[in-house]
């Protein structure tokens, strides 16, 4: 099934396009991060940031600082938030739980789930075929953004006089190899959206309503709470953000992350599993016509 | 595929006592009959009888609410190699409108551990090896009809099952369709041809099971049953109290 869930998703252009603004988007938020340091230079010969609040002017500092290891792991981030950390929902997260809502959902939506089934009635099999389906297209998608914001950092450092690498290998090796398990979670966590809505709108509407509410209700929950409450840090894709920098980008803006970056992979996994779950059981016993 | 279970010998199509319910409506309700090797069946009966209901159960796309429809002695999900066992067509062959036609049967053949001659195969053998490389959304009814037999045709099958095949075929096609599907069963194949187009039924059945209100009101040899009437005669007069959309 997993060759067949391939041939699916490389044959139709839904795939493309997704694996086509992901690279649009994280060259755009490298641009912009690249770029930045220049800007707030020059807002500051202009006198432009004694204007801001005397508390966010650091803080716009490391952003903007390549030196830094909270701006490098930014630019690493393939998840390409633009240093929002768990605050805001990156591009790439966006595509890659479009992407596994549309590989079950378009199969429902055209009825090839029909012919898909009659050649392999298992249930699960098909699901397994499009777990492994879609995370390959996530591995490939996330390596491609790998090297696009390895490019970035290079110029980034380059252009930037006396800045060098402030994170050892094992760091880099450690925020890209995050950032690529988050991508396939995020994959599976859309298919499993997928798989118990089955409408194809519907489902596409329910994962951006989570991509837009959920950095919403964290600032809501932030704010109701004094910043006391961690419970919205344990919001899916918050999670992902968090497992992919670590707590450094998220502390950078402000934002207060109650655990790691393990835990926070393990929590959105968990999320999936459970999501997975309720699709499979859905899955094998709902008619499917 | 498997004829004999124990040293029993099993119909191609084995359905007994299906019932199929939707909430409070019964869409199928104690249908039973059998397809036999070697023969054609028109699954035939008026619009919302019950008669795709019945395919669906079949080939495991719907679970029975009661009875069984076994496929070779077996369910459809119990089947060791169901492309190798059943080919169907049902409602235009679920094709995605941006894939094209090879595509479509590279993805089947995959699914199916199906070697990947066999889609040049199935292409020629349903004429659509020239348009094989165009999106589905550039086919007309015709070809998308003759993409869901290839489909069907993929694994080599020994039983079919057609939910309205002749569906936007022209009459080439349909003579075709006709021999194709006389020629698989005089080769021992086992059709099951569920259709609204009578004089095709006529041509090329050999026995009849009628639907109607989710029940089988005839079942047998299709000379048998009409005799010197028409088929069309035939299955008005039978459906004339169990006609209509229920």
């Amino acid at each position: 099934m997993y060759r067949a869930e391939m041939l699916k998703l490389r044959t139709t252009r839904a795939t493309w396009v997704i694996g086509g603004v992901a690279l649009a988007g994280m060259l755009l938020v490298q641009g912009f991060l690249v770029a930045l340091p220049r800007v707030l230079g020059s807002l500051e010969s202009l006198g432009g940031t004694s204007g801001l609040p005397a508390d966010v002017a650091p803080d716009l500092g490391a952003l903007a600082d390549p030196a830094t290891a909270a701006f490098q792991r930014t630019v690493l981030d393939v998840l390409a938030t633009g240093g929002g950390g768990g605050g805001s929902t990156g591009i790439t997260a966006i595509c890659m739980l479009l992407l596994g809502v549309l590989a079950v959902t378009t199969d429902f939506r055209t009825g090839g789930i029909v012919p898909t089934a009659l050649v392999q009635p298992s249930r699960l099999r098909i699901l397994a075929g499009k777990a492994g389906a879609t995370a390959t297209v996530a591995l490939v998608v996330g390596a491609v953004l790998a090297v696009v914001s390895a490019a970035g950092l290079l110029v980034a450092l380059a252009t930037t006089p006396g800045a060098g690498l402030a994170l050892s290998a094992g760091e880099v090796l450690g925020v890209w190899g995050r950032g690529l398990a988050v991508l396939v979670l995020l994959a599976w966590f859309g298919l499993a959206v997928g798989t118990l809505v089955r409408h194809q709108v519907a489902a596409i509407v329910a994962v951006t309503a989570l991509a837009i509410l959920e950095p919403l209700v964290q600032s809501v929950v932030t704010l109701l709470s004094g910043g006391q409450s961690a419970a919205a840090s344990w919001l899916p894709l918050g999670l992902g953000s968090l497992a992919t920098t670590g707590q450094g980008a998220a502390e950078l803006l402000g934002g207060s992350a109650p655990f790691g970056a393990a835990v926070a992979l393990a929590g959105l996994a968990a999320w999936v599993v459970v999501l997975a779950a309720g699709g499979a059981v859905s899955f094998r016993r709902r008619d499917l016509v | 595929m498997r004829r004999h279970r124990k040293g029993v010998p099993v119909p191609a199509v084995q359905i007994t006592g299906l019932r199929k319910s939707f909430g409070a409506f019964d869409a199928v309700h104690d249908v039973t009959f059998t397809v036999e090797p070697g023969r054609v069946v028109g699954l035939l009966g008026p619009n919302g009888a019950g008669k795709t209901t019945t395919l669906h159960v079949l080939l495991g796309l719907a679970s029975a609410t009661a009875g069984t429809a076994l496929v070779a002695g077996r369910a459809y999900h119990e089947l060791p190699a169901p492309a190798r066992t059943v080919g169907a067509l049902l409602d235009a062959g679920g094709l995605h409108p941006g894939r094209t036609g090879r595509d479509h049967l590279r993805v089947l053949a995959a699914a199916g551990r199906l070697p990947a001659r066999r889609v040049d195969d199935v292409l020629a053998l349903v004429g659509m090896t020239p348009a094989a490389d165009r999106r589905v959304r550039t086919y007309s009814l015709g070809m998308r009809q003759r993409i869901g037999i290839a489909a069907a045709l993929l694994g080599e099958p020994e039983v079919l099952v057609l939910d309205e095949p002749a569906n936007g075929l022209d009459p080439a096609g349909m003579r075709w369709l006709r021999d194709l599907l006389r020629g698989f069963a005089d080769d021992g194949g086992a059709v099951l041809l569920a259709s609204h187009v009578l004089p095709e039924v006529r041509q090329v059945a050999d026995d009849l099971v009628v639907i109607g209100q989710g029940r089988v009101v005839a079942d047998g040899p299709l000379d048998e049953l009409v005799s010197d009437r028409s088929l069309e005669d035939y299955y008005l007069d039978l459906t004339a109290t169990t006609e209509g959309v229920r």
